[in-house]
């Protein structure tokens, strides 16, 4: 680290190890409970899509248990979704503790937030393409990636950055059961220890971050709509 | 041969239920382009869409020739292969076979947005196990065909609607199916857009001898391209008959309407509500609607009318239509004289194959 950046942040820059590991484990949560929260709420979203009246699948009990099950942990704070999930995070993962603890109520607390952005996604996708596909004999599977998730793209990026941001917010409060990660180590070395530096670097990082996110997730959008994402050449 | 017989359609909602298609029978010969009119609401889209299955009738059947018959009852669906007796259900492999074999276009074209013009006409032909060069060769055969070659690498958002029509039916005929169906697919259209898709639609007809059933609500498109049409109201078929024999005789009011929406006439029926002069009443005069059938276009019946009968004829609106190349004429004339030599010069016109119809007459009033 050069020196005006040690002067500037000298607290940073003494716990610089359990910055790095800090920014580790919310990387790992990120990424792990991302890539299940994106697997369970996309199938759940097309679920809600599929069997709701009118819906290619009509099925009202399915459609009924997805949307009650959604609801009821949509209203669960995320706080103490984690403390109630702790006997069952021990069941799957064998801890209820650290990074590995943190990913089973981080799953849980995202999932029916993305479920709702990958229906209202779907939503959007006009019905007379889905009826045009029906009368070219296109079958359930068929309709659902050549038309649904396939005309949703652009949507379904906006759901996954969203998603994307709101779970690094959830991240943030993982150390509550020890997972560690840029949250606890603002609370623990920065307000606790009184190190203010380390409070703003930790907004800093996460600012970048975000910002990233958010203007990768834009672009992409922004290309996909109307548009395949990349130039086809006949 | 689409043989619709005795199809029924009720969409039940909370409060009311909704008759969409009432015990509908109609035969539509294969090859022809078959028109089905009616305001929104009369079911047109509904019955149109029990061909392909897209919606489920309660009752009847519906055969297509190469196919079987489909029957509906109890809320199933039973499947007669063609010159068998045993019925079975319908399974939704048949189902989406029938689909393959119908083509469909829509008002607002239905395109995927996100495909490229070639991906869109490509996509029944995508995972059907053709090879991927039979696909190009194809597709750009249909492209070809709706003379879209030059934007095949162009997405639905860059197209005009026409265009968009056009790539819709290059998708709707890609896999070479016998029926097109066609659900308002000009009404979205300006005039020029809709005058190239029906002549389009009229030539593949010619050249494919491909069967369109066309839904629309402007007598207009029937005009152009139909050989035979069906007016439906309130989810039943009201009349139905050659295009011709419908324009030169309508029968049921809703029927007249749609005539008259498309000639002028009902322009004829204001004016006479709000000009009395073309009626002198303080003479013998009465107002004529005049009907030539395709033998007495060519006659110099007013003159000759006029001078054997000593009255004075002014025509107040003449029309000629074609109708599948035949010409339909329609003139308003009002007649003037002695009463007994207009009674006489009426008599005589109708003697001569023209459809006389006293629309108004001053002695009676």
């Amino acid at each position: 680290m050069p020196e005006w950046l040690e002067n500037l942040m000298p607290n940073v820059a003494s716990y610089m190890d359990k910055f790095g590991e800090s920014l580790s484990a919310t990387f790992q949560m990120f990424l792990i409970s991302g890539l299940f929260t994106f697997l369970f709420g996309g199938v759940f979203g097309i679920l809600l899509t599929v069997t709701r009246r009118g819906g290619i699948m009509e099925n009202p009990v399915i459609y009924q248990i997805v949307d009650k099950v959604t609801n009821i942990f949509r209203s669960i704070p995320f706080i103490i979704l984690l403390i109630f999930l702790i006997p069952f995070t021990r069941l799957i993962t064998g801890t209820a503790i650290g990074v590995r603890g943190a990913i089973v109520p981080l799953i849980f607390g995202a999932t029916p937030f993305f479920t709702r952005q990958v229906e209202a996604a779907l939503a959007g996708v006009d019905p007379g393409k889905v009826e045009a596909a029906t009368a070219m004999g296109s079958g359930k599977a068929g309709i659902i990636f050549r038309v649904y998730l396939h005309e949703a793209v652009p949507e379904l990026i906006r759901a996954v950055t969203i998603t994307s941001i709101s779970l690094i917010g959830l991240t943030t409060m993982a150390g509550a059961v020890g997972a560690g990660g840029i949250g606890s180590f603002a609370i623990n070395y920065g307000q606790n220890l009184h190190h203010q530096d380390i409070v703003n670097v930790c907004v800093i990082v996460l600012l970048i971050f975000v910002s990233l996110v958010q203007s990768i997730g834009n672009a992409l959008a922004k290309r996909t709509t109307n548009h395949s994402l990349f130039q086809k050449k006949y | 041969m689409i043989e619709i017989s005795h199809v029924s359609k009720t969409f039940t909602a909370k409060e009311n239920n909704v008759a969409a298609v009432k015990d509908v029978s109609l035969s539509i010969e294969d090859g022809k382009v078959y028109g089905i009119i009616g305001y929104s609401g009369a079911g047109k889209s509904t019955l149109v869409r029990c061909i392909n299955f897209l919606e489920k009738p309660d009752s009847g059947s519906i055969t297509l020739s190469g196919f079987g018959t489909v029957t509906a009852r109890d809320g199933k669906l039973y499947y007669t292969a063609e010159g068998d007796s045993s019925e079975t259900v319908l399974s939704e492999k048949k189902l989406r076979s029938l689909r393959s074999g119908i083509g469909m276009i829509f008002q607002h074209f239905n395109l995927l947005e996100r495909n490229t013009v070639y991906e869109n006409v490509a996509y029944t032909l995508q995972y059907s196990g053709m090879k991927k060069d039979e696909i190009r060769k194809r597709v750009l055969e249909m492209l070809d065909l709706v003379d879209l070659r030059d934007k095949i690498a162009s997405y639905p958002s860059e197209l005009s609607g026409g265009q968009k029509q056009r790539v819709a039916i290059a998708r709707a005929l890609a896999n070479n199916p016998k029926i097109l169906l066609s659900d308002e697919a000009t009404s979205a259209l300006d005039p020029q857009a809709t005058a190239s898709i029906l002549s389009l639609l009229r030539d593949l007809n010619k050249r494919l001898g491909l069967t369109i059933v066309l839904i629309t609500h402007e007598m207009a498109v029937v005009k152009e391209i139909c050989e035979r049409v069906a007016v439906m109201e309130d989810g039943a078929v009201v009349e139905e008959g050659l295009v011709y024999d419908i324009f030169a005789d309508p029968v049921q009011p809703i029927t007249r309407k749609f005539v008259e929406s498309s000639n002028g006439m009902g322009n004829l029926q204001k004016l006479i509500e709000q000009n009395e002069s073309l009626l002198d009443k303080s003479r013998n005069s009465v107002l004529l609607r005049c009907l030539y059938g395709r033998d007495a276009v060519g006659d110099a019946l007013i003159s000759e009318v006029s001078r054997k009968y000593a009255v004075n004829m002014n025509i107040v609106l003449a029309n000629v239509e074609m109708l599948q190349g035949s010409p339909l004429g329609e003139l308003v004339v009002s007649i003037t004289g002695d009463s007994g030599n207009i009674d006489a010069a009426i008599a005589y016109m109708r003697n001569s194959n023209v459809k006389v119809e006293v629309i108004a007459d001053a002695r009676m009033a």
